[in-house]
């Protein structure tokens, strides 16, 4: 075990960390230790704004609201009630309500297409709300006077700080399990790459949901411990400042690594009693300053200079070939998507006017046309990225004009985007693990070290050598090679119709004749219907089975290849005319 | 019936002070794309100009003139040291606005304390509208912030500095190929909306509480009217008048933290039902 703390940074500083916060009580004293002491519990509220912010990319700026609402109700429930039952209560419901609000508010800002910047503001100011609200709803919680009297801890002095360190250790833990597992690689790529994750399967709103849950859930957790600590619950802990001030740890430490958020939260929380009684607004100036100079310099935080190569320990991961029972689809050619009239506008722009197309299963079917025509607005509509403005779309006769990408996915009809949209942070094998995942939420605590894929997918990733770049970071690969392992992914969702955006684009010939090759396997042998955009009419010719023209919103042609490329309106149309 | 011209009226000016907080806003982040979340600072320090200026002695209405022109000067100054870094980075324009609003109200409060700050209004007279006596000040608010409305309105449609700009936000490569200075108008638009903050920030101090942290509650309202008004100054208008008219109503009924309350619900339930099917 030593060996792999060794090896791991992340590890290996926090148990640094927790080893140092051991040897205080012995060094200090009971003042010290305990200031010490509070400023671990607001580590670990840090730790659950990392968690919401750093990792989920939700930039929760009233996140305090948490925090303050698990300290009052605690604090409301144990001044009534002074059993050990209320007690019980008191943290249950001082990290359920949390949680709770976190369900409502994640109702309306995940729900729709919204910037960090909506949820900064509506953050922001349920800070300011729920701030008004503790000072107005005195009866509830004391008003400006705050609620005196919280039942303290049974133990105090040394005993207390351990407890506290041990409350750390565990939120450490179980956070860094959670960071590791496939669930926290989900979360990352859900924050670095939502649309594209939708179009995996994936529902991204829910995912964020639980996120803010969790996290908030945590913060409450936070608020539990602190108002016995103080035994006083006051607005100071349910405060814009208090919102902004956990930002601000979180960020000067650094973001998205635990470790920053500790390191943010620890420093300070320790400093800021010291300097607040000597000089506090120069303090505060001085904080804020560093604070500005960090986000515009230094994004990543000072951990990120303390650590510059991370080193992880993480074992390989392998791919697994899936059992295949036979071709996804029956033998023979049969409709399976429908398109009719399709009409769709931006505003007055209208891109399509009226298309009628109708995909087949074993069936390749091209799409050509001069840039402009439509051809990428085509597959958006289809896939839900973009609205339909008249028409229908029916895939097994069920309409999917209003359909989310993400049940458009787990239907069985997925798409490849033109430009590379796969996940950097990523390696190549988390990438086709996600795409593996079909939607489904991984373990929140486990690291499952194999990948199921099905045999055409293995083909695939051998045939294009990512087979020897599986812990390669996607990011780092070449914009061919990330190019297939966008095929790649698309094919490891197993669907039943691809609609391929260029595909070939930017490939050597070589390259573009093995997928040509693996798309008539795919088609013909396995039955999947495919749709496929491009430019290079050579292509085509080997392997369309039918070809379309599309033309300023319009088809023009429709038929076989022959059929098409000999027809003088399509030679007419490249050429320039009308 | 003058308790309803008197409420109407109250709407009325609430709306119009919404409305001028939130035009610089409109200005700088529904145009540009800038985020500033300092600007509710911006508003203050005009505020707090007004302030200096009646301690020492000038008339009030110069304030007016001069809030405007010193914060133009900061903005400038600002947008030089700060803002110019943060063009195109969401994140990062959010938090270190956030960071210099918060060393901003700090250093303010070094200078003044964190109290409130007494200032007169440049008339005090009230004026007899359809039986009611209503303050000629707010009056005159609901008239200028109407005034203004139809100015940028105009500018932004008929004039050649609108196109411009309009021709910036949709295509800045463009638009610079074709000879517009493109950080020049980021420029000169950041400028613009910091002087309109601190014209509001003078024009409001008479009415309402001026202390160092009294920035963030107008950049949030300012903020969400300009979310829910969506692309254009109409929108903007429609946004204000909702959010302005529901505070200050429900503000009457109940107490100001419901009005506070309503203008975020307002807004988050009318972005979800509007936004349902995305």
């Amino acid at each position: 075990m030593l060996e792999s703390i060794k090896k791991n940074t992340t590890v290996k500083d926090l148990t640094i960390i927790v080893s140092l916060l051991l040897l205080v009580p012995l060094f200090t004293s009971t003042y010290y230790t305990l200031l010490i002491g509070s400023a671990i519990i607001f580590v670990i509220f840090a730790i659950s704004l990392d968690l919401a912010w750093g990792y989920a990319g939700i930039l929760s700026l009233g996140h305090s609201v948490f925090f303050g609402l698990g300290a009052y109700v605690y604090s409301i429930i144990a001044i009534n009630s002074e059993s050990t039952f209320g007690i019980l209560l008191g943290v249950l419901l001082g990290v359920l309500l949390p949680a709770i609000l976190a369900l409502a508010i994640s109702w309306f800002i995940f729900y729709i297409k919204s910037s960090p910047f909506y949820i900064g503001v509506v953050t922001l100011s349920l800070a300011l709300i729920f701030e008004q609200l503790a000072l107005t709803l005195s009866d509830f919680t004391g008003g400006q006077n705050g609620l005196t009297g919280v039942p303290g801890y049974p133990f105090s002095g040394s005993t207390l700080y351990y407890f506290l360190l041990g409350m750390l250790v565990l939120i450490l833990f179980l956070t860094y399990k959670f960071t590791t597992s496939d669930m926290g690689k989900l979360i990352i790529a859900v924050r670095d790459n939502e649309e594209r994750l939708q179009f995996m399967g994936f529902n991204t709103p829910f995912i964020r949901t639980i996120m803010l849950v969790f996290s908030a859930s945590i913060a409450g957790f936070a608020g539990v411990l602190y108002a016995p600590f103080d035994e006083f619950a006051s607005t100071s802990l349910i405060s814009f400042v208090l919102a902004t001030n956990v930002v601000i740890w979180v960020a000067i430490g650094g973001r998205g690594k635990i470790v920053g958020a500790v390191i943010g939260a620890l420093t300070i929380n320790i400093l800021s009693p010291i300097f607040n009684s000597i000089f506090p607004e120069l303090w505060q100036i001085l904080l804020g300053l560093i604070f500005v100079i960090v986000v515009v310099f230094i994004p990543n935080g000072l951990y990120s200079l303390i650590r510059k190569n991370q080193k992880s320990s993480e074992k390989e991961q392998q791919l697994i070939t899936k059992v295949q029972k036979g071709p996804l689809v029956d033998e023979g050619k049969r409709d399976i998507l429908r398109i009719e009239d399709l009409q769709m506008s931006f505003g007055a722009l209208n891109i399509l006017k009226g298309i009628n197309l109708t995909l087949r299963t074993s069936e390749i079917q091209c799409v050509i046309g001069p840039n402009g025509a439509g051809k990428s607005t085509l597959i958006n509509s289809i896939t839900g990225r973009n609205r339909i403005t008249a028409g229908e779309v029916l895939l097994h006769n069920k309409s999917i004009n209003k359909w989310r990408p993400q049940k458009i996915v787990l239907y069985k009809l997925a798409r490849t985007f033109q430009s590379t949209n796969v996940i950097k942070q990523l390696t190549v094998a988390e990438n086709l693990k996600l795409a593996a995942g079909k939607g489904k939420l991984p373990s929140f605590f486990f690291k499952v070290d194999k990948v199921y894929l099905s045999p055409i997918t293995i083909d695939l990733i051998k045939q294009t050598g990512l087979q020897q770049k599986l812990s390669e970071k996607a990011g780092n690969l070449s914009h061919g090679e990330q190019q297939l392992l966008e095929l790649c992914m698309v094919l490891a969702l197993e669907p039943e119709i691809m609609l391929l955006d260029e595909p070939t684009a930017g490939l050597p010939a070589v390259e573009r004749k093995k997928i040509g090759e693996l798309f008539r396997r795919l088609s013909h042998e396995r039955g999947l219907s495919l749709l496929i955009i491009e430019h290079d009419i050579e292509f085509v010719k080997e392997i369309a089975d039918r070809v379309t023209v599309l033309h300023d919103g319009k088809i023009a042609s429709d038929g076989t290849v022959e059929e098409v490329t000999n027809s003088t309106l399509v030679k007419e149309i490249y050429l320039g005319g009308h | 019936m003058d308790l309803y011209i008197t409420i109407g009226l109250n709407m009325l000016s609430s709306i119009s002070i919404l409305f001028l907080l939130a035009i610089g806003l409109f200005i700088i982040f529904g145009l540009m794309g800038i985020v500033n979340l300092a600007h509710g600072e911006f508003v203050m320090l005009g505020a707090f100009t007004a302030v200096v200026a009646g301690k020492a002695g000038l008339n009030p209405w110069l304030s007016l003139i001069l809030a405007p022109i010193v914060l133009g000067i900061f903005s400038m100054i600002v947008e030089k040291f700060l803002i110019r870094h943060l063009y195109g980075k969401i994140m990062e324009s959010i938090l270190a606005t956030v960071g210099f609003s918060i060393i901003l109200i700090k250093v303010t409060e070094w200078l003044f304390g964190k109290g409130y700050q007494p200032i007169n209004a440049p008339v005090n007279s009230t004026i007899s509208l359809m039986g009611a006596d209503y303050p000629l000040y707010r009056i005159l608010i609901i008239l200028i912030s109407i005034l203004i409305g139809v100015l940028i309105l105009i500018i932004e449609r008929k004039t050649n500095i609108g196109f411009t700009i309009r021709a910036v936000i949709e295509n800045p490569s463009l638009a610079s190929t074709l000879g517009v200075n493109v950080n020049k108008v980021y420029q000169l638009t950041f400028i613009f909306g910091g002087a309109m903050a601190g014209f509001a920030g003078a024009l409001i101090a008479p009415l309402v509480s001026v202390y160092p942290a009294m920035g963030f509650n107008y950049v949030i309202d300012g903020f969400l009217a300009v979310l829910l008004g969506g692309a254009g100054i109409v929108g903007l208008v429609g946004s204000t008048a909702l959010l302005g008219g529901s505070n200050s109503f429900i503000s009457y009924l109940l107490d100001p933290i419901w009005g506070s309350i309503a203008v975020v619900v307002i807004t988050i339930i009318t972005m979800r039902l509007r936004h349902a099917n995305e």
